[in-house]
């Protein structure tokens, strides 16, 4: 009576269990899956703080409430956010004019003679070179997992990658998930929850609030090592300029894809700068996977759908 | 034993309402935007037109109605104006609309023909208040990782897409920015004169991309 007791209670837990298993299966099985059940639970979630957050005025089923995904707050107050206007658009059409008849015929006219190679090699160099500038954000944000990243990735690539000319490591295709958010200070102060501020056109450098304009100082003259060691700052400025050159040929074009569908291009270009700040402030910290296996196949007929 | 038997059925049947339920379910987000995004690369990738520049403008018409039956233009459009859409009269917003859905057309179609066998990694699925998702995807380039985010509404039982988040900025955001950046409603009269300013600016746009020359 005992021994079958027992086996019958056995029986029962294993039987309790498969009914967990199969009843929940994406929260058990795996912590990655994105079974919608699962997920849409974690959305409720989310819609009970923001709409408390919300304008009391508005209705529960607003088609104008952009604000169901909670993530622009901080964008809404930035952009209302421009007592400069009149000197950010005299600043932003001489940026323009500088940029189209002055550094992007000099970017060009390097890309000519620059083979890619050597442009990936001084990117290389130049990105591991601004190592203290990106771990000294991460540490202050406290993301020591990235700021360990980033110091493996200095070292090894300072070694092994001939003093940072290769990146041996955090290939995007690789299978070890690097997650390097290129921090700074702008990104430390958001994070400590300081404002943007005015929104601010840096002459010749481009669209910049208040806040990332400090950081930005305080990036290139405390932490870049260029300004180190007392090397002269007519140096330091020419391997600054020659970062930046080489930095913008391989993003020519994006400027121009921005502005080609624009009203507005100032506007559309301030927006463009506060919402990516405002992503790379609010990234979380390591997200990056390897893709995962729901992806297109270029070459395949087109998959039925389940 | 007979309680074991009543129990065992009792989760097996449990779990066969939980597919049931599943069943259901309209194509999930997920599903409509893969194969959505898959007709168009088949488009893109179909060797009737690959390559063959006589046929690129019977391609081009073909990827716009792909992607029209996926996109939700009206919705797109009404969430770039915001508010002052519901001062808009119905022959409006269908101008509005069309110049708009142009507008887009004219600046993205050269971008999408630029597409070569790129993957796209389709990652996450969320529903909120049961008619809004987000699909979290990634453009996984040679060079970088590009993450693209879709949002879709449930409309008469179909997900369309109504906004296209690439590196945190929104489409609709942005061109909401640019718009309330010049439709001002403060009075009747000025809006009258800013709406009006607003659609000979999009229709100037329009006419600019459609006159310029075909480069890069």
């Amino acid at each position: 009576m005992t021994i079958k007791n027992s086996a019958s209670t056995t029986l029962f837990a294993f039987l309790v269990l498969t009914f967990i298993l199969l009843t929940f299966p994406s929260q058990v099985r795996s912590a990655d899956s994105s079974a919608p059940i699962l997920v849409a639970q974690v959305g409720s979630g989310v819609i009970g703080v923001v709409a408390k957050e919300k304008d009391p005025n508005a209705t529960a089923d607003d088609d104008f409430d952009d604000n169901v995904w909670g993530d622009e707050t901080t964008q809404i107050g930035a952009a209302d956010s421009d007592p400069w206007e009149g000197y950010n658009r005299a600043m932003f059409s001489f940026n323009d004019f500088m940029y189209f008849e002055i550094t992007k015929p000099i970017t060009q006219g390097y890309m000519y003679v620059m083979p890619l190679r050597p442009r990936t090699w001084a990117n290389n160099f130049f990105q591991n070179l601004l190592y203290p500038v990106r771990v000294t954000s991460c540490l202050l944000q406290g993301k020591f997992y990235t700021a360990g990243a980033e110091t493996s990735k200095f070292v090894t690539n300072s070694i092994i990658g001939l003093g940072g000319l290769g990146n041996v490591v955090g290939n995007p295709a690789s299978t070890m998930p690097l997650y390097l958010g290129n921090e700074d200070m702008g990104q430390t102060f958001g994070k400590w929850g300081i404002g943007n501020g005015p929104y601010f056109v840096i002459p010749v450098l481009g669209p910049s609030t208040v806040r990332d304009a400090v950081g930005l100082g305080i990036d290139t003259f405390v932490l870049n090592p260029f300004w180190w060691f007392g090397i002269p700052w007519y140096y330091s400025v020419a391997a600054g300029s020659y970062n930046q050159i080489n930095k913008l040929s391989f993003h020519l074009g994006e400027y121009e894809s921005l502005k080609e569908g624009a009203i507005d291009p100032y506007l559309a270009l301030r927006n463009a700068y506060m919402s990516y700040r405002a992503k790379q402030i609010n990234d979380p910290r390591h997200h990056k996977k390897s893709a995962s296996d729901d992806a297109t196949n270029p070459n395949a007929e087109l998959q039925p759908a389940n | 034993m007979k309680r074991l038997a009543i129990i065992s059925l009792l989760a097996l049947l449990l779990c066969f309402v939980a597919t049931a339920s599943f069943a259901a379910a309209t194509q999930s987000p997920k599903e409509r935007l893969r194969a959505g995004i898959q007709s168009v690369i088949d488009v893109l990738n179909n060797p009737q037109y690959k390559g063959i520049p006589s046929k690129k403008i019977e391609q081009e018409s073909e990827v716009r109605e792909k992607i029209k039956s996926f996109f939700n233009f009206r919705e797109l459009s009404k969430r770039t104006v915001g508010r002052p859409w519901l001062k808009f009269s119905t022959a409006e917003r269908d101008r509005f609309i069309a110049l708009f859905t142009e507008l887009l057309e004219y600046t993205y179609l050269g971008r999408i023909e630029g597409y070569t066998n790129e993957k796209i990694s389709f990652d996450k699925e969320t529903i909120i208040k049961e008619k809004y998702a987000q699909v979290d995807t990634r453009l996984l380039t040679s060079k970088e990782i590009v993450p693209v985010i879709y949002r879709l509404k449930l409309v008469d039982g179909e997900w369309n897409v109504y906004d296209v988040k690439i590196e945190g900025i929104s489409l609709v955001n942005n061109y909401r920015t640019q718009f309330s950046g010049i439709i001002d409603t403060s009075s009747d009269a000025k809006f009258e004169s800013t709406k009006k300013e607003l659609f000979d600016r999009l229709e100037q746009k329009c006419s600019d991309l459609k006159n310029k020359p075909a480069k890069k």
